[in-house]
């Protein structure tokens, strides 16, 4: 959603901001620390782009609403009243305010993030989810999982970058709405007696058939078959009231939820991408539905209930040093005073947060000037603002994953680098996460 | 007559047919098996070839009539009838005007809006109707004018790829790019636009091996005149683009920014004037797009390009892969390419001679596939009975079956089942005041506000692509399976009381008669001798009674694996 008001900025904006996408200084990026060990990342997509000064980069000024409850935190300022939950696991989390978008426009940005790389250039002519990537790494160690490694929850379908150029097999496990009811498409809705007469049927009326097109179906279908009344599966989404409650009673506190149990369940899923959006507060930012530290059910406080509880049950199941946890939005929002429309508009500059994975927590990383608009202390080793291309080469380092590498894109002919200029040394894992 | 025996003498007819070659397309085939010692599958059955006709030519499975029509005849001309009739349907041009949406990218995004989109859609579709030469609907595209939401200007939303970022050149390059990959298949003039091609492009291409940045930028040039103009006005132009050429405008080679890398002059030179690849002369009209366009359809790389993409989406594998990485230097079988090239075209005087029968036929789309589906050999049987090689795959020895795309397999579902869903369309203001029931007929990928869950679900499992990131794919996966068994897409057409083919079915006296009824229905062939078997006695003995039995054998037709493939 794109007011008409700031479009000329916007374009002024994107000119300057893709710009600068050559002229991105080389810096020698050594790899002096000791790879994390990482077994699965939780990537949680604010989609529409969060305001990071009411959130992970709080800068208090005339606007900011009393409930806020602003509580210092390490040097910088912590909304504890719009994320009570969350100030409860500070010590768990980094947030990372040094973060630079390169668009500002929804499309492009959204692709940008999820793809590693510039959209718009032809070297990324169908590029694979960086979910898909790592499926493609991963799954291997893993061939008996009933579910793909790579899986979207609350997703609609078609929204999200898929697998591109990658064999489908690393293309993303949708469940669009998780109710916390179990796995809906595991079911047959006649239920499980008709189910097994249908399939008796459908066996005894087989007949041959050696097509090539027929025999990769069939191993489809027998995986298919293998999942349905799956007791483990329907385990992993099934939510009780009690956990539905501490999650928010939300969709996306239930997606939280499902992606504790996936990843102590070793059903599949190592990349697990969760929706939750729309964060695009161009009016009315602090309304109810929205930013609002009063009402349980505002979008910051689903967000506070939902990811505060992930962290705190995979630290207490013991997992959260193998799961690096990512929340961030495509760009950030403006600064300062709200718009006349009461909201606030596209900025490049942004803030992430970052759990798990061994990571040095209960810190900021990076900081920004008064008003938060411009960077001020990178906080990292490279010394400029982090790129969606950084965290992308984290993501694959701290799994393992040679984030140098390059593969053939069959569709270019040519090669593709899982992060782009890395023959370059223009980006690099953001160990300093890590200490 | 019972329907086995009826089904077992369509096949002993069909078989007894072998493959005379009928075209100069049999004749090159056949030479190219008769050097490699490579034995063909025998003729297509009729139930083969009537599921496959259906399909290549109108996206959709015959009704049971249909069906039961073409099976049941015995007129020696039945194939080539029923390829005439379907050429001539309001059906075929659906499908081909999706073939073209495909090809043209017709899509909602931030530049089109809705009403863009749709208007993309409909001109492609009237184009199709009105049996427009490709060469013109082609060169309409490349050349058009006029407001975005307009349906009789609805072809300029090719030029609306996304929101211009960077500096005037990247638009003429993105534009450019976009349409030497769409109509000429020269996608490597997206490569060229940043680099030379030597140092980058030497394993892939001769001809862009030798070609320079430079070469590609005279082409880009002229799409350095387009002009956009966006209307602010609160009316149904809302948010629209007025689409046009001004008579300025130059490549001028003075950029420092943007998504390519820095233009600076070239032999002291810092414009670059417009010079067409195959011509080398200077426009001589005002309208630099309308100059490209004529030059573009007397290329020989256009015909090539079109006859490659239309034998891919009837036979299934191209005479060159990739479609859009075509090689001039590699095409022509009279100037066969220096060691250690080869030419490029698996077959390539058939190519040669698609490319120069569709320049005869006045690119007649119709024509063209026509010539195709009478061949021999898009008659093949797609069961290969042989020993198998990788190699034959090239050689088309047999037909090769495939995965349906999305948009047939939806509406297989709903052709079959007789139950039609009832999208709500939307313009950039609110929707469309029709509902569209079929998926050949949208006019894009369908956003969350026209397609819900459980149809988007199903829907986008069989990868149909945006348009944009994720291509259309004929993958299998383990999802589609699920959502074959369990959607509600499917269970809820599923039912007795919903559905006016299982009630039909309901009427039916004797279980064989069911049983060959939904085979025809769902499977477009009657059921064999094990699976009537199967059927009828599950028919008879249901514990549950007939009406349960039908719905689950209905099912089961769905279930069976054939079902979305394209035989």
């Amino acid at each position: 959603m794109t007011p008409k008001l700031h479009r000329r900025l916007l374009f002024r904006h994107l000119g300057s901001a893709v710009g600068g996408y050559f002229l991105i200084p080389r810096v020698t990026a050594q790899q002096s620390r000791v790879r994390p060990a990482v077994k699965n990342i939780v990537f949680v997509f604010l989609s529409g782009g969060i305001s990071q000064v009411d959130t992970f980069d709080l800068k208090v000024g005339s606007w900011t609403p009393r409930n806020f409850d602003p509580t210092p935190f390490r040097g910088v300022q912590f909304p504890r009243g719009l994320m009570p939950v969350l100030s409860q696991r500070l010590d768990d989390i980094v947030l990372v305010r040094s973060v630079r978008a390169w668009a500002e426009e929804h499309t492009l940005a959204r692709q940008w993030l999820q793809i590693g790389r510039n959209p718009a250039t032809p070297d990324a002519r169908l590029s694979p989810h960086i979910g898909s990537v790592i499926a493609s790494e991963l799954a291997p160690q893993n061939p008996d999982a009933p579910l793909p490694a790579y899986a979207c929850l609350n997703a609609v379908a078609g929204s999200i970058p898929g697998e591109g150029f990658l064999p489908a097999s690393n293309a993303p496990f949708l469940v669009s709405q998780t109710k916390g009811d179990g796995l809906a498409i595991t079911m047959h809705p006649e239920g499980k007696g008709r189910y097994t007469r249908r399939a008796a049927l459908l066996a005894r009326m087989e007949t041959p058939d050696t097509r090539q097109v027929i025999e990769t179906e069939a191993s489809y279908q027998k995986s298919a078959q293998s999942l349905l009344f799956n007791s483990k599966i329907d385990a992993a989404f099934t939510i009780p009231p009690a956990d539905q409650e501490r999650y928010g009673r939300s969709a996306f506190g239930n997606a939280c939820a499902v992606a504790r149990n996936l990843l102590s369940s070793k059903l599949g899923p190592r990349f697990i991408q969760i929706n939750f959006g729309d964060w695009d507060h161009h009016g009315n930012i602090y309304a109810p539905g929205a930013l609002d530290a009063a009402n349980p059910t505002s979008m910051a406080r689903q967000l506070d209930s939902g990811l505060s509880n992930l962290i705190l049950d995979l630290k207490t199941s013991g997992v959260l040093n193998d799961t690096l946890v990512l929340a961030i939005g495509e760009f950030g929002r403006t600064v300062g005073p709200l718009s006349p429309a009461q909201g606030r508009d596209h900025w490049l500059l942004q803030s992430a947060l970052v759990a798990g994975g061994g990571i040095r927590g209960g810190r900021a990383m990076g900081s920004t000037d008064d008003t938060g608009g411009r960077m001020r202390e990178s906080g990292w080793r490279l010394d400029r603002e982090i790129r969606h291309e950084d965290l992308e080469a984290t993501l694959y380092w701290a799994l393992g994953i040679d984030w140098t590498k390059a593969i053939v894109n069959p569709a270019l002919g040519g090669r593709y680098l899982y992060v782009p200029g890395s023959d370059r040394q223009e980006y690099a894992p953001v160990q300093d996460l890590w200490g | 007559m019972s329907s086995l025996r009826l089904a077992v003498g369509w096949v002993l007819l069909a078989l007894a047919a072998p493959a005379q070659p009928t075209n100069f397309i049999d004749e090159e085939i056949q030479a190219a098996w008769k050097s490699a010692n490579a034995k063909p599958a025998p003729r297509s059955t009729d139930a083969q070839f009537l599921r496959r006709i259906y399909l290549d030519l109108t996206g959709r499975i015959p009704t049971p009539e249909e069906a039961r029509a073409f099976l049941g005849s015995s007129s020696p001309s039945k194939r080539g009838d029923v390829v005439d009739k379907l050429l001539e349907s309001e059906w075929f041009a659906d499908r081909w005007a999706q073939w073209f949406a495909d090809l043209g990218r017709v899509s909602h995004n931030v530049q089109r809006g809705y009403t863009g989109r749709n208007a993309f859609y409909n001109w492609i579709r009237n184009a199709v109707r009105s049996r427009m030469p490709l060469s013109d609907l082609a060169a309409g595209i490349v050349a058009s004018q006029g407001n975005n939401y307009d349906d009789a200007a609805g072809a300029v939303n090719f030029t609306l790829v996304q929101i211009p970022s960077g500096p005037p050149q990247d638009l003429a390059d993105a534009i450019f790019a976009r349409t030497a990959s769409t109509f000429l298949g020269m996608g490597h003039y997206d490569c060229l636009l940043c680099h030379d091609g030597r140092g980058h492009l030497d394993a892939l291409s001769l001809w862009a091996s030798r070609s320079t940045r430079l070469d590609a930028w005279k082409m880009s040039a002229f799409f350095t005149r387009v002009a956009y103009q966006r209307i602010g006005t609160a009316n149904n132009y809302f948010d629209s683009n007025i689409v046009s050429d001004s008579t300025s405008g130059a490549y001028r080679l003075n950029t420092g920014y943007g998504n390519r890398p820095a233009r600076a002059p070239v032999g002291g030179a810092a414009i670059v004037p417009p010079a067409y690849r195959t011509g080398g002369e200077l426009p001589k009209y005002e309208n630099w797009r309308r100059e490209f366009a004529q030059d573009m359809v007397r290329d020989p790389m256009f015909a090539r390009n079109f006859a490659n993409r239309l034998w891919l989406q009837m036979m299934g594998t191209a005479l060159v892969e990739p479609v859009d990485a075509l090689d001039p230097d590699r095409l022509d079988p009279a100037k066969p390419p220096p060691s250690p090239w080869a030419l490029q075209a698996s077959h390539p005087k058939l190519l040669d001679k698609l490319a120069a029968r569709l320049v005869e036929m006045n690119f007649d789309l119709r024509a063209f596939l026509r010539l195709i589906a009478l061949s021999s050999t898009y008659q093949l049987n797609s069961e290969y009975s042989g020993a198998w090689r990788p190699e034959y795959e090239r050689l088309y020895v047999r037909h090769r079956a495939r995965r349906m795309e999305a948009e047939a397999i939806h509406d297989a579902v709903v052709i079959a089942t007789g139950v039609l869903p009832a999208y709500r369309i939307r313009t950039t203001a609110g929707y469309l005041p029709e509902r569209v029931h079929w998926a050949n007929q949208f006019p894009g990928p369908l956003s969350g506000d026209e397609m819900e869950p459980p149809e988007a679900e199903f829907f986008d499992a069989f990868f149909p692509g945006d348009r944009s990131l994720q291509p259309r794919s004929e993958s299998g996966s383990t999802r589609q399976q699920l959502y074959l068994m369990n959607s509600p897409f499917v269970n809820n057409r599923l039912r007795m009381e919903s559905s006016p083919t299982l009630q039909r079915a309901a009427a039916l006296k004797r279980d064989e008669d069911i049983a060959s009824f939904l085979f025809l229905t769902f499977l477009s062939r009657p059921p064999n001798q094990v699976e009537l078997a199967a059927a009828v006695e599950s028919l008879k003995k249901s514990a549950r009674g007939k009406r349960e039995a039908i719905e689950d054998l209905a099912w089961a037709c769905v279930n069976k694996l054939e079902f979305i493939v394209n035989p």
